[in-house]
């Protein structure tokens, strides 16, 4: 995986927490709405996403001459997406923000369906504190990216390395 | 033949691809509307010390209504505001008292099946002595549905009754 870029989110961890944020959000909350299912979106999001953040950035870097996995980028995802989370879930600017920024996103989508009439309407947010209980599943994102990135700097040979 | 290497790429593309979408498709917990209703001011006199007003809140969905105050002419603390919704609310609407300057939310119905127009009071008392207070007070109802493509198609109005 250590020379193909966004290769961490094929990590079957990773990949596990994709399908259960699927699961929980298009299934386990209707079929059982309840505590832990207001939970385990955020879990499982703070698994992967700072390995999709991580993913982008491999991508543009490999499109624009090349990339080996990085400890900082990983870092910077891993706090990038702690920072945003808890600023989404604890004010009402990130909450806002966070309303008006998924209408966004949603919108082409929404569009395209004909389902829209062109205005951009926020969409609903529970602002929940103890959703933070969610951060430390970020140390398990950066295991996936760091043990990846470990790899590389073994296997990467000394003399290139030298300039 | 493609390799070993191009095939684990192009899945590590589509697990982006997937992860984006999937992020966007279900980071959201619904849509919901919100209408402006009547915004005036009362003024609670020595002769007429309170005053009750009567709204209509037309929803098709799970509604919640804010009533904004602000007290002027004398010590805000001499005023009480309570605003509760009519008997054909929801088994889970509530009640709220505020006194002096406040913002109140109110929950009218949470239910399922609210897609009616409910009656709302706002109560407005003056507990000063020959004293006089100006009240400005603005209603704001707010819809919501639990579906993130409904909010074309849920609605909410408030108007005096």
């Amino acid at each position: 995986m250590r020379n193909i870029s966004a290769g961490a989110l094929l990590h079957p961890v990773a990949l596990g927490a994709v399908v259960l944020l699927v699961a929980n959000d298009h299934v386990l909350k209707r079929v059982c709405p309840g505590w832990l299912t207001g939970k385990l979106s955020d879990f499982a999001g703070m698994v992967f996403f700072p390995l999709f953040l991580q993913g982008i950035w491999e991508i543009a870097a490999k499109a624009s001459g090349g990339f080996a996995p990085s400890r900082r980028i990983l870092l910077a995802a891993v706090i990038s997406t702690g920072v945003v989370f808890s600023w989404i879930k604890l004010t009402t600017a990130g909450a806002d923000a966070y309303r008006y920024g998924m209408a966004l996103l949603r919108w082409p989508m929404r569009w395209a369906a004909g389902n829209t009439d062109g205005r951009l309407i926020p969409c609903a947010f529970t602002q929940d504190r103890t959703d933070l209980l969610a951060l430390p599943m970020l140390a398990v994102g950066y295991w996936i990216g760091a043990a990846r990135c470990s790899i590389q700097r073994r296997r990467t040979p000394a003399s290139a390395l030298m300039p | 033949m493609i390799g070993r290497s191009a095939f684990l790429q192009i899945a590590a593309y589509l697990a982006v691809a997937l992860t984006g979408a999937a992020s966007i498709a279900t980071s959201c917990d619904g849509s919901f509307v919100a209408a402006s209703g009547p915004r005036a001011s009362v003024t609670l006199t020595e002769a007429q010390p309170s005053q009750t007003l009567q709204f209509a809140v037309r929803t098709n969905a799970k509604s919640y209504v804010a009533a904004r105050l602000h007290v002027s002419g004398m010590s805000p603390a001499n005023v009480q505001a309570k605003v509760f919704p009519g008997p054909n609310a929801g088994s889970d609407a509530g009640e709220v008292t505020a006194v002096g300057s406040a913002e109140t939310n109110l929950v009218l119905c949470w239910e399922s099946t609210c897609s009616r127009t409910i009656s709302l009071t706002l109560e407005l008392s003056n507990s000063a002595p020959g004293q006089s207070a100006v009240v400005d007070y603005a209603l704001e109802a707010t819809a919501q549905s639990d579906s993130c493509d409904d909010s074309d198609s849920i609605f909410v109005e408030v108007s005096p009754l």
